[in-house]
Protein backbone atom coordinates (compact mmCIF):
# COMPACT_ATOMS: atom_id res chain seq x y z
CA UNK A 1 0.00 0.00 0.00
CA UNK A 2 1.39 3.28 -0.83
CA UNK A 3 0.01 6.28 -0.24
CA UNK A 4 1.33 8.86 -2.36
CA UNK A 5 2.71 7.18 -5.40
CA UNK A 6 5.25 8.83 -6.67
CA UNK A 7 6.66 11.80 -4.24
CA UNK A 8 6.24 14.54 -7.03
CA UNK A 9 3.90 14.97 -9.77
CA UNK A 10 1.74 12.07 -11.18
CA UNK A 11 1.41 7.93 -11.25
CA UNK A 12 4.28 7.11 -13.15
CA UNK A 13 2.38 5.12 -15.25
CA UNK A 14 0.26 5.60 -18.19
CA UNK A 15 -3.36 5.85 -16.65
CA UNK A 16 -4.48 6.03 -13.16
CA UNK A 17 -8.13 5.61 -11.78
CA UNK A 18 -8.66 8.57 -9.28
CA UNK A 19 -11.84 8.51 -6.75
CA UNK A 20 -13.04 12.50 -6.95
CA UNK A 21 -14.98 14.50 -4.74
CA UNK A 22 -15.95 17.98 -4.76
CA UNK A 23 -15.28 20.37 -2.01
CA UNK A 24 -15.86 23.94 -2.24
CA UNK A 25 -16.85 23.61 -5.85
CA UNK A 26 -13.59 22.18 -6.51
CA UNK A 27 -12.71 18.88 -7.94
CA UNK A 28 -10.43 16.90 -5.98
CA UNK A 29 -9.25 13.24 -6.17
CA UNK A 30 -7.04 10.84 -4.32
CA UNK A 31 -5.54 7.73 -5.57
CA UNK A 32 -8.39 5.19 -5.71
CA UNK A 33 -6.46 2.47 -3.99
CA UNK A 34 -6.12 4.39 -0.95
CA UNK A 35 -9.50 4.32 -0.56
CA UNK A 36 -11.47 1.93 1.45
CA UNK A 37 -14.65 3.00 1.12
CA UNK A 38 -17.00 5.89 1.07
CA UNK A 39 -19.94 6.74 3.52
CA UNK A 40 -22.93 8.93 3.84
CA UNK A 41 -22.72 11.16 7.12
CA UNK A 42 -21.41 10.20 9.78
CA UNK A 43 -22.75 11.49 13.70
CA UNK A 44 -19.36 12.55 15.01
CA UNK A 45 -17.78 13.49 18.10
CA UNK A 46 -16.02 17.11 18.47
CA UNK A 47 -12.65 16.86 20.24
CA UNK A 48 -12.37 19.99 22.17
CA UNK A 49 -8.37 21.68 21.81
CA UNK A 50 -7.98 18.95 18.87
CA UNK A 51 -6.10 21.27 15.85
CA UNK A 52 -9.06 22.69 13.72
CA UNK A 53 -8.90 20.99 10.86
CA UNK A 54 -10.04 17.91 12.62
CA UNK A 55 -13.83 17.28 12.29
CA UNK A 56 -14.15 14.72 15.18
CA UNK A 57 -14.67 11.03 15.45
CA UNK A 58 -16.59 8.69 13.93
CA UNK A 59 -17.79 4.99 14.84
CA UNK A 60 -17.05 2.96 12.00
CA UNK A 61 -18.78 0.21 12.31
CA UNK A 62 -17.41 -0.33 16.16
CA UNK A 63 -13.85 1.31 15.26
CA UNK A 64 -13.22 5.31 16.11
CA UNK A 65 -11.67 6.75 13.65
CA UNK A 66 -10.50 10.19 12.81
CA UNK A 67 -12.26 12.82 10.32
CA UNK A 68 -10.39 15.65 8.93
CA UNK A 69 -12.53 18.50 7.07
CA UNK A 70 -11.20 19.18 3.58
CA UNK A 71 -12.51 22.40 3.59
CA UNK A 72 -10.87 23.28 6.75
CA UNK A 73 -7.42 21.70 5.33
CA UNK A 74 -7.71 23.49 1.91
CA UNK A 75 -9.07 27.06 3.83
CA UNK A 76 -12.02 27.15 2.39
CA UNK A 77 -14.94 28.58 4.37
CA UNK A 78 -16.75 26.17 6.45
CA UNK A 79 -19.41 24.38 5.25
CA UNK A 80 -23.63 25.86 6.15
CA UNK A 81 -25.07 24.16 9.38
CA UNK A 82 -27.54 22.31 7.20
CA UNK A 83 -24.94 21.06 4.45
CA UNK A 84 -23.87 17.50 5.69
CA UNK A 85 -20.37 15.86 4.96
CA UNK A 86 -19.65 12.68 3.06
CA UNK A 87 -16.92 10.37 4.13
CA UNK A 88 -14.41 9.70 2.20
CA UNK A 89 -12.45 6.68 4.02
CA UNK A 90 -8.82 6.22 3.28
CA UNK A 91 -6.10 4.01 4.77
CA UNK A 92 -3.19 6.10 5.84
CA UNK A 93 0.27 4.44 7.74
CA UNK A 94 -1.88 5.71 11.02
CA UNK A 95 -5.19 3.25 10.26
CA UNK A 96 -7.97 4.77 8.49
CA UNK A 97 -8.89 8.61 8.12
CA UNK A 98 -11.81 9.91 6.93
CA UNK A 99 -11.56 12.84 4.73
CA UNK A 100 -14.86 15.01 4.80
CA UNK A 101 -16.39 16.30 1.80
CA UNK A 102 -19.28 17.85 0.12
CA UNK A 103 -19.86 15.38 -2.43
CA UNK A 104 -18.74 12.42 -3.49
CA UNK A 105 -18.00 12.22 -7.01
CA UNK A 106 -16.96 9.34 -9.54
CA UNK A 107 -14.41 6.90 -10.20
CA UNK A 108 -12.43 8.91 -13.29
CA UNK A 109 -9.91 7.15 -15.48
CA UNK A 110 -6.98 10.12 -16.04
CA UNK A 111 -3.48 9.67 -18.34
CA UNK A 112 -0.64 10.86 -17.11
CA UNK A 113 -0.28 13.25 -20.26
CA UNK A 114 -3.22 15.11 -18.67
CA UNK A 115 -1.25 16.00 -15.79
CA UNK A 116 0.82 19.48 -14.68
CA UNK A 117 2.52 20.10 -11.43
CA UNK A 118 0.95 23.37 -9.63
CA UNK A 119 1.75 26.51 -10.79
CA UNK A 120 4.46 28.40 -9.36
CA UNK A 121 1.74 31.12 -8.16
CA UNK A 122 -0.08 28.94 -6.02
CA UNK A 123 0.82 29.22 -2.40
CA UNK A 124 0.28 28.60 0.93
CA UNK A 125 -1.60 24.91 2.44
CA UNK A 126 -3.00 24.29 -1.29
CA UNK A 127 0.37 24.20 -2.46
CA UNK A 128 1.45 21.52 0.31
CA UNK A 129 -1.69 19.24 -0.24
CA UNK A 130 -1.75 19.62 -4.13
CA UNK A 131 0.46 17.46 -5.80
CA UNK A 132 -0.45 18.49 -9.50
CA UNK A 133 -4.00 19.00 -11.63
CA UNK A 134 -5.54 16.70 -14.36
CA UNK A 135 -6.86 18.60 -17.31
CA UNK A 136 -10.24 17.20 -18.00
CA UNK A 137 -12.79 18.61 -20.24
CA UNK A 138 -14.28 21.51 -18.43
CA UNK A 139 -12.70 20.79 -15.41
CA UNK A 140 -9.04 20.25 -13.24
CA UNK A 141 -9.02 17.42 -10.95
CA UNK A 142 -6.51 18.56 -8.35
CA UNK A 143 -4.89 15.50 -6.98
CA UNK A 144 -4.38 15.79 -3.22
CA UNK A 145 -1.56 14.62 -1.24
CA UNK A 146 -3.48 12.07 1.46
CA UNK A 147 -0.82 11.92 3.30
CA UNK A 148 -0.07 15.50 3.98
CA UNK A 149 -3.77 16.00 4.28
CA UNK A 150 -4.16 13.39 6.95
CA UNK A 151 -1.41 14.02 9.24
CA UNK A 152 -2.75 17.89 9.83
CA UNK A 153 0.46 19.69 10.09
CA UNK A 154 -0.03 23.07 10.58
CA UNK A 155 0.13 25.59 7.65
CA UNK A 156 3.84 27.13 7.10
CA UNK B 1 -13.22 -25.03 -6.51
CA UNK B 2 -15.50 -26.79 -3.65
CA UNK B 3 -18.80 -25.55 -1.68
CA UNK B 4 -16.50 -24.05 1.37
CA UNK B 5 -13.96 -22.32 -1.10
CA UNK B 6 -17.09 -20.52 -2.60
CA UNK B 7 -18.68 -19.13 0.08
CA UNK B 8 -15.22 -17.67 1.42
CA UNK B 9 -15.70 -15.21 -1.69
CA UNK B 10 -17.53 -12.95 -0.51
CA UNK B 11 -14.35 -12.23 2.22
CA UNK B 12 -12.94 -10.86 -0.60
CA UNK B 13 -12.50 -7.06 -0.88
CA UNK B 14 -14.25 -5.62 -3.49
CA UNK B 15 -16.09 -8.60 -4.31
CA UNK B 16 -20.02 -7.53 -5.10
CA UNK B 17 -22.86 -9.44 -6.08
CA UNK B 18 -24.85 -5.69 -7.09
CA UNK B 19 -25.96 -5.19 -10.53
CA UNK B 20 -25.47 -1.51 -10.50
CA UNK B 21 -22.57 0.33 -8.40
CA UNK B 22 -23.78 3.65 -6.99
CA UNK B 23 -21.87 6.30 -4.96
CA UNK B 24 -21.90 5.11 -1.85
CA UNK B 25 -23.28 1.31 -2.53
CA UNK B 26 -22.85 -1.71 -4.33
CA UNK B 27 -18.79 -1.12 -4.03
CA UNK B 28 -17.59 -4.95 -2.46
CA UNK B 29 -17.09 -3.29 0.90
CA UNK B 30 -18.49 -5.56 3.78
CA UNK B 31 -17.43 -9.18 4.58
CA UNK B 32 -13.86 -8.37 3.91
CA UNK B 33 -13.85 -5.46 5.97
CA UNK B 34 -15.65 -7.63 8.72
CA UNK B 35 -12.68 -10.66 8.65
CA UNK B 36 -10.36 -7.80 8.28
CA UNK B 37 -11.52 -6.56 12.04
CA UNK B 38 -12.20 -9.14 13.22
CA UNK B 39 -8.73 -11.23 12.56
CA UNK B 40 -7.30 -7.48 13.82
CA UNK B 41 -8.91 -8.46 17.32
CA UNK B 42 -7.68 -11.92 16.86
CA UNK B 43 -10.83 -13.66 16.42
CA UNK B 44 -12.52 -15.69 13.51
CA UNK B 45 -15.34 -15.81 11.51
CA UNK B 46 -16.96 -19.24 9.90
CA UNK B 47 -19.73 -19.36 7.68
CA UNK B 48 -21.80 -22.82 7.18
CA UNK B 49 -24.37 -22.21 3.85
CA UNK B 50 -26.91 -24.47 2.49
CA UNK B 51 -28.86 -23.17 -0.39
CA UNK B 52 -32.03 -23.03 0.61
CA UNK B 53 -31.79 -23.61 4.02
CA UNK B 54 -30.28 -20.68 5.31
CA UNK B 55 -26.46 -19.44 6.62
CA UNK B 56 -24.37 -19.14 9.59
CA UNK B 57 -22.00 -16.93 10.49
CA UNK B 58 -19.96 -17.74 13.48
CA UNK B 59 -18.02 -14.78 15.04
CA UNK B 60 -15.80 -15.73 18.18
CA UNK B 61 -14.27 -12.52 19.42
CA UNK B 62 -11.77 -12.56 22.43
CA UNK B 63 -12.60 -11.38 25.57
CA UNK B 64 -8.86 -9.36 25.67
CA UNK B 65 -9.77 -5.96 25.34
CA UNK B 66 -9.21 -3.67 27.76
CA UNK B 67 -12.43 -2.72 29.69
CA UNK B 68 -12.18 -0.15 32.58
CA UNK B 69 -15.10 1.19 34.57
CA UNK B 70 -15.79 4.63 33.70
CA UNK B 71 -18.10 7.44 34.73
CA UNK B 72 -19.80 9.38 31.66
CA UNK B 73 -20.51 13.00 32.69
CA UNK B 74 -22.33 15.83 30.08
CA UNK B 75 -20.35 18.79 29.07
CA UNK B 76 -21.58 21.57 26.61
CA UNK B 77 -23.55 19.02 24.66
CA UNK B 78 -21.15 15.91 24.65
CA UNK B 79 -20.52 13.23 26.50
CA UNK B 80 -16.87 12.23 28.35
CA UNK B 81 -15.83 9.08 30.28
CA UNK B 82 -13.55 9.63 33.19
CA UNK B 83 -12.31 6.58 34.52
CA UNK B 84 -13.84 5.36 37.94
CA UNK B 85 -9.88 4.73 39.60
CA UNK B 86 -9.33 8.78 39.45
CA UNK B 87 -12.98 9.47 41.30
CA UNK B 88 -13.15 9.99 44.59
CA UNK B 89 -16.73 11.14 45.33
CA UNK B 90 -19.86 13.22 43.46
CA UNK B 91 -21.08 16.67 44.66
CA UNK B 92 -24.24 17.87 43.67
CA UNK B 93 -25.02 21.72 44.99
CA UNK B 94 -28.23 22.91 44.60
CA UNK B 95 -29.99 26.26 44.70
CA UNK B 96 -29.06 28.59 47.40
CA UNK B 97 -28.05 31.79 45.52
CA UNK B 98 -28.15 30.15 42.39
CA UNK B 99 -26.50 26.84 43.19
CA UNK B 100 -23.18 29.09 44.68
CA UNK B 101 -23.54 28.14 48.13
CA UNK B 102 -20.36 26.75 49.13
CA UNK B 103 -18.60 27.85 46.24
CA UNK B 104 -16.14 30.69 46.93
CA UNK B 105 -14.08 32.53 44.84
CA UNK B 106 -9.94 33.23 45.80
CA UNK B 107 -9.37 36.24 43.65
CA UNK B 108 -11.73 34.90 41.09
CA UNK B 109 -11.00 31.11 41.21
CA UNK B 110 -13.55 28.91 42.44
CA UNK B 111 -12.95 26.62 45.67
CA UNK B 112 -15.45 24.24 47.62
CA UNK B 113 -15.52 23.42 51.04
CA UNK B 114 -15.40 19.53 51.02
CA UNK B 115 -15.43 18.60 54.95
CA UNK B 116 -13.75 21.30 55.32
CA UNK B 117 -11.13 21.60 53.37
CA UNK B 118 -10.81 24.15 50.15
CA UNK B 119 -10.87 22.01 47.01
CA UNK B 120 -10.23 24.01 43.52
CA UNK B 121 -12.67 23.66 41.35
CA UNK B 122 -12.12 22.95 37.57
CA UNK B 123 -14.65 23.92 34.74
CA UNK B 124 -14.42 20.97 32.70
CA UNK B 125 -16.19 22.92 29.78
CA UNK B 126 -13.83 25.87 30.20
CA UNK B 127 -10.63 23.48 30.17
CA UNK B 128 -11.75 21.81 26.81
CA UNK B 129 -12.68 25.77 25.52
CA UNK B 130 -16.20 24.46 24.83
CA UNK B 131 -18.58 26.81 27.10
CA UNK B 132 -18.81 29.82 28.30
CA UNK B 133 -17.27 30.64 31.81
CA UNK B 134 -20.10 31.14 33.98
CA UNK B 135 -21.28 27.54 34.37
CA UNK B 136 -20.79 27.90 37.95
CA UNK B 137 -23.31 30.39 38.26
CA UNK B 138 -26.19 27.36 37.51
CA UNK B 139 -28.31 26.74 39.87
CA UNK B 140 -27.05 22.87 40.32
CA UNK B 141 -23.59 22.08 40.28
CA UNK B 142 -22.24 18.95 39.53
CA UNK B 143 -18.99 18.47 41.02
CA UNK B 144 -17.07 15.18 40.42
CA UNK B 145 -13.75 15.32 43.13
CA UNK B 146 -10.79 13.65 41.44
CA UNK B 147 -7.89 12.29 42.61
CA UNK B 148 -4.87 13.50 40.58
CA UNK B 149 -1.81 11.99 42.09
CA UNK B 150 -1.85 13.55 45.89
CA UNK B 151 -4.30 16.42 44.71
CA UNK B 152 -7.74 16.35 44.70
CA UNK B 153 -9.85 18.43 42.58
CA UNK B 154 -13.43 19.32 41.39
CA UNK B 155 -14.36 18.97 37.95
CA UNK B 156 -17.35 20.91 37.51
CA UNK B 157 -19.58 19.27 34.50
CA UNK B 158 -23.13 20.24 33.35
CA UNK B 159 -24.61 16.45 34.43
CA UNK B 160 -23.57 13.19 35.53
CA UNK B 161 -24.84 10.65 34.02
CA UNK B 162 -24.36 6.92 34.74
CA UNK B 163 -21.55 4.92 35.49
CA UNK B 164 -20.25 1.80 32.68
CA UNK B 165 -17.92 -0.88 31.78
CA UNK B 166 -16.05 0.44 28.95
CA UNK B 167 -14.05 -0.07 26.04
CA UNK B 168 -10.74 1.87 25.87
CA UNK B 169 -9.97 2.52 22.27
CA UNK B 170 -6.44 4.31 21.19
CA UNK B 171 -5.95 7.55 20.09
CA UNK B 172 -4.91 8.40 16.76
CA UNK B 173 -1.44 9.56 16.35
CA UNK B 174 -3.31 13.19 14.92
CA UNK B 175 -4.65 13.31 18.48
CA UNK B 176 -1.44 12.22 20.64
CA UNK B 177 -0.52 15.90 21.07
CA UNK B 178 -3.71 16.82 22.97
CA UNK B 179 -3.05 15.25 26.31
CA UNK B 180 -6.17 15.49 27.85
CA UNK B 181 -7.46 12.55 26.15
CA UNK B 182 -6.89 8.97 27.69
CA UNK B 183 -8.52 7.69 24.87
CA UNK B 184 -11.79 7.12 23.10
CA UNK B 185 -14.69 4.37 23.68
CA UNK B 186 -18.36 3.70 22.04
CA UNK B 187 -20.54 4.08 23.97
CA UNK B 188 -24.38 1.75 24.18
CA UNK B 189 -25.93 4.24 21.53
CA UNK B 190 -22.79 3.87 19.06
CA UNK B 191 -21.93 7.79 19.41
CA UNK B 192 -17.96 8.11 20.62
CA UNK B 193 -16.76 9.40 23.62
CA UNK B 194 -13.29 10.86 24.56
CA UNK B 195 -11.70 9.51 27.97
CA UNK B 196 -10.17 12.05 29.81
CA UNK B 197 -7.27 11.71 31.51
CA UNK B 198 -7.64 13.41 34.76
CA UNK B 199 -3.86 13.94 35.47
CA UNK B 200 -3.52 15.77 32.25
CA UNK B 201 -6.19 17.35 32.85
CA UNK B 202 -5.28 18.68 36.43
CA UNK B 203 -1.58 19.88 35.06
CA UNK B 204 -3.27 21.58 32.29
CA UNK B 205 -5.66 23.12 34.63
CA UNK B 206 -2.88 24.25 37.19
CA UNK B 207 -4.04 21.95 39.55
CA UNK B 208 -0.87 20.23 39.99
CA UNK B 209 1.29 23.34 39.80
CA UNK B 210 2.99 25.08 36.90
CA UNK B 211 5.67 23.25 35.07
CA UNK B 212 5.90 19.77 36.90
CA UNK B 213 6.49 16.78 35.32
CA UNK B 214 4.63 13.49 35.41
CA UNK B 215 5.35 11.15 37.78
CA UNK B 216 7.85 13.17 39.60
CA UNK B 217 7.49 13.15 43.32
CA UNK B 218 7.37 17.07 44.02
CA UNK B 219 9.74 17.04 47.27
CA UNK B 220 10.04 20.76 46.89
CA UNK B 221 6.69 21.40 47.95
CA UNK B 222 6.59 19.46 50.94
CA UNK B 223 6.29 22.30 53.33
CA UNK B 224 3.45 23.65 51.68
CA UNK B 225 1.26 19.98 51.19
CA UNK B 226 1.70 17.89 54.16
CA UNK B 227 -0.70 15.41 52.92
CA UNK B 228 2.38 14.52 50.24
CA UNK B 229 3.30 11.56 50.68
CA UNK B 230 0.30 8.90 53.17
CA UNK B 231 2.22 5.96 54.65
CA UNK B 232 -0.61 3.14 55.59
CA UNK B 233 0.28 2.36 59.35
CA UNK B 234 -1.23 -0.15 61.43
CA UNK B 235 -1.71 1.00 64.96
CA UNK B 236 -1.69 -0.55 68.04
CA UNK B 237 -2.00 -0.43 71.64
CA UNK B 238 1.05 -1.22 73.91
CA UNK B 239 1.72 -1.21 77.69
CA UNK B 240 -0.42 2.03 79.33
CA UNK B 241 -2.03 3.96 76.84
CA UNK B 242 0.91 3.87 74.34
CA UNK B 243 0.53 3.76 70.89
CA UNK B 244 2.91 1.85 68.00
CA UNK B 245 2.73 2.35 64.47
CA UNK B 246 3.78 -0.77 62.13
CA UNK B 247 4.41 0.34 58.20
CA UNK B 248 1.69 -1.91 56.56
CA UNK B 249 3.90 -2.57 54.17
CA UNK B 250 6.20 -5.00 56.61
CA UNK B 251 2.64 -6.52 57.85
CA UNK B 252 1.48 -9.95 56.42
CA UNK B 253 -1.54 -10.75 58.44
CA UNK B 254 -3.17 -9.51 61.50
CA UNK B 255 -4.26 -12.37 63.57
CA UNK B 256 -5.75 -13.29 66.91
CA UNK B 257 -4.65 -16.73 68.42
CA UNK B 258 -5.20 -18.49 71.72
CA UNK B 259 -2.90 -17.59 74.31
CA UNK B 260 -3.07 -21.67 74.84
CA UNK B 261 -1.21 -21.75 71.50
CA UNK B 262 1.74 -20.41 72.43
CA UNK B 263 4.92 -22.60 72.85
CA UNK B 264 8.17 -22.61 74.69
CA UNK B 265 11.59 -23.31 73.31
CA UNK B 266 13.94 -21.89 75.67
CA UNK B 267 13.01 -18.24 76.35
CA UNK B 268 11.64 -17.70 73.66
CA UNK B 269 8.12 -17.97 72.50
CA UNK B 270 7.05 -19.66 69.46
CA UNK B 271 3.83 -21.03 67.35
CA UNK B 272 2.83 -22.97 64.73
CA UNK B 273 1.70 -21.11 62.10
CA UNK B 274 0.85 -21.80 58.80
CA UNK B 275 3.36 -25.02 59.15
CA UNK B 276 5.87 -22.75 59.59
CA UNK B 277 7.02 -21.72 62.86
CA UNK B 278 6.82 -18.42 63.89
CA UNK B 279 8.74 -16.80 66.57
CA UNK B 280 6.61 -14.33 68.86
CA UNK B 281 8.30 -11.08 70.24
CA UNK B 282 6.22 -9.33 72.73
CA UNK B 283 6.58 -5.38 71.70
CA UNK B 284 5.41 -4.92 75.18
CA UNK B 285 8.09 -5.46 77.43
CA UNK B 286 10.25 -4.84 74.55
CA UNK B 287 9.82 -1.48 74.30
CA UNK B 288 9.59 -1.08 78.34
CA UNK B 289 6.07 -0.99 79.45
CA UNK B 290 4.89 -3.62 82.04
CA UNK B 291 3.66 -6.93 80.35
CA UNK B 292 0.09 -6.24 79.81
CA UNK B 293 -2.56 -8.91 78.60
CA UNK B 294 -0.21 -11.91 79.23
CA UNK B 295 -3.31 -13.14 81.19
CA UNK B 296 -5.49 -12.84 78.35
CA UNK B 297 -6.67 -15.90 76.87
CA UNK B 298 -6.51 -14.45 73.42
CA UNK B 299 -3.07 -12.36 72.21
CA UNK B 300 -3.23 -10.14 68.91
CA UNK B 301 -0.23 -10.78 66.68
CA UNK B 302 1.16 -8.30 63.74
CA UNK B 303 2.59 -11.01 61.23
CA UNK B 304 5.14 -9.16 59.57
CA UNK B 305 7.81 -10.23 57.21
CA UNK B 306 11.08 -9.04 56.17
CA UNK B 307 14.15 -11.23 54.06
CA UNK B 308 11.54 -14.08 53.86
CA UNK B 309 11.51 -14.71 57.52
CA UNK B 310 8.31 -13.92 59.59
CA UNK B 311 8.03 -12.64 63.16
CA UNK B 312 4.85 -12.32 65.16
CA UNK B 313 4.78 -8.90 67.27
CA UNK B 314 2.43 -9.65 70.13
CA UNK B 315 0.51 -6.51 70.68
CA UNK B 316 -2.16 -5.80 73.65
CA UNK B 317 -4.80 -4.84 70.80
CA UNK B 318 -4.95 -3.69 66.74
CA UNK B 319 -6.61 -0.44 67.02
CA UNK B 320 -6.46 0.78 62.99
CA UNK B 321 -5.08 1.18 59.59
CA UNK B 322 -4.37 4.70 59.02
CA UNK B 323 -3.05 6.39 56.25
CA UNK B 324 -1.44 9.27 57.47
CA UNK B 325 1.54 11.05 56.64
CA UNK B 326 3.16 11.26 60.27
CA UNK B 327 3.98 14.90 61.05
CA UNK B 328 6.81 16.61 63.25
CA UNK B 329 8.80 13.81 64.05
CA UNK B 330 11.13 14.47 66.91
CA UNK B 331 14.38 15.19 66.57
CA UNK B 332 16.23 12.77 69.10
CA UNK B 333 14.82 9.95 67.39
CA UNK B 334 17.19 8.07 65.56
CA UNK B 335 18.89 5.72 68.11
CA UNK B 336 16.25 3.15 69.50
CA UNK B 337 13.24 1.11 67.62
CA UNK B 338 11.43 3.58 67.69
CA UNK B 339 10.37 6.89 67.01
CA UNK B 340 7.80 9.02 67.76
CA UNK B 341 5.61 10.79 65.54
CA UNK B 342 2.26 12.83 65.12
CA UNK B 343 -0.33 10.34 63.86
CA UNK B 344 -3.77 11.20 63.79
CA UNK B 345 -3.45 13.77 65.82
CA UNK B 346 -1.90 11.53 68.99
CA UNK B 347 1.47 11.21 69.42
CA UNK B 348 2.70 7.52 68.06
CA UNK B 349 5.50 5.83 68.18
CA UNK B 350 7.02 4.67 64.95
CA UNK B 351 8.37 1.05 65.14
CA UNK B 352 11.30 0.28 63.12
CA UNK B 353 10.40 -3.76 62.76
CA UNK B 354 14.20 -4.91 61.95
CA UNK B 355 15.25 -2.79 64.56
CA UNK B 356 13.08 -4.34 67.25
CA UNK B 357 13.61 -7.51 66.34
CA UNK B 358 17.49 -7.22 66.45
CA UNK B 359 16.88 -5.90 70.00
CA UNK B 360 14.59 -8.85 70.72
CA UNK B 361 16.73 -11.27 69.28
CA UNK B 362 20.26 -10.38 67.91
CA UNK B 363 21.03 -13.61 65.93
CA UNK B 364 17.55 -13.80 64.22
CA UNK B 365 18.82 -12.53 60.51
CA UNK B 366 21.74 -14.92 60.98
CA UNK B 367 19.34 -18.12 60.54
CA UNK B 368 19.21 -18.40 56.93
CA UNK B 369 15.29 -18.46 55.79
CA UNK B 370 15.40 -21.74 54.43
CA UNK B 371 16.32 -23.17 57.96
CA UNK B 372 13.98 -21.39 59.36
CA UNK B 373 11.69 -24.37 59.77
CA UNK B 374 13.97 -26.28 61.48
CA UNK B 375 15.61 -24.00 64.04
CA UNK B 376 13.84 -25.25 66.83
Amino acid sequence: MSLAGSPVGGPAGGRAQLSTFVVHGHLLGVEVEVVQEVTRYQPMTRVPLAPSALGGLINLRGQVITAVDVRHRLGFPDRGADELPMNVIVRSNDGMVSLLVDRIGDVVDVSEEAFEEPPDTLLGIARELIRGAYKLDGALLLLLDVRAVVGLEPAR
Amino acid sequence: MNDREITQLIFLPAFSTAVAVTNVSGRGVGLDVVKANLEQIGGTIEISSDIGAGTTFRIKIPLTLAIIPALTVMCAGDRYAIPTVNLAQLVRLEGGQGGRAGIELISGTPVYRLRGKLLPLVDLGRELGVSEPDRIERDTVFIVVLQAEDRRFGLVVEDILDTQEIVVKPLRAQLKDVSVYAGTTILGDGSVALILDVLALAQRAHVLGAGRELGRGGADRADDDPPQTRDALVVASVGQNRRVAIPLAMVTRLEEFPAASIEHVGSRELMQYRDEILPLIRLGPLLGSAAMGVDDDVVAVVVCSMRGRSVGLVVDAILDIVEDRPSRRDPLDGVGPISSAVVRDRITELLDVERAVRAADPQFFDVSATSAGARS
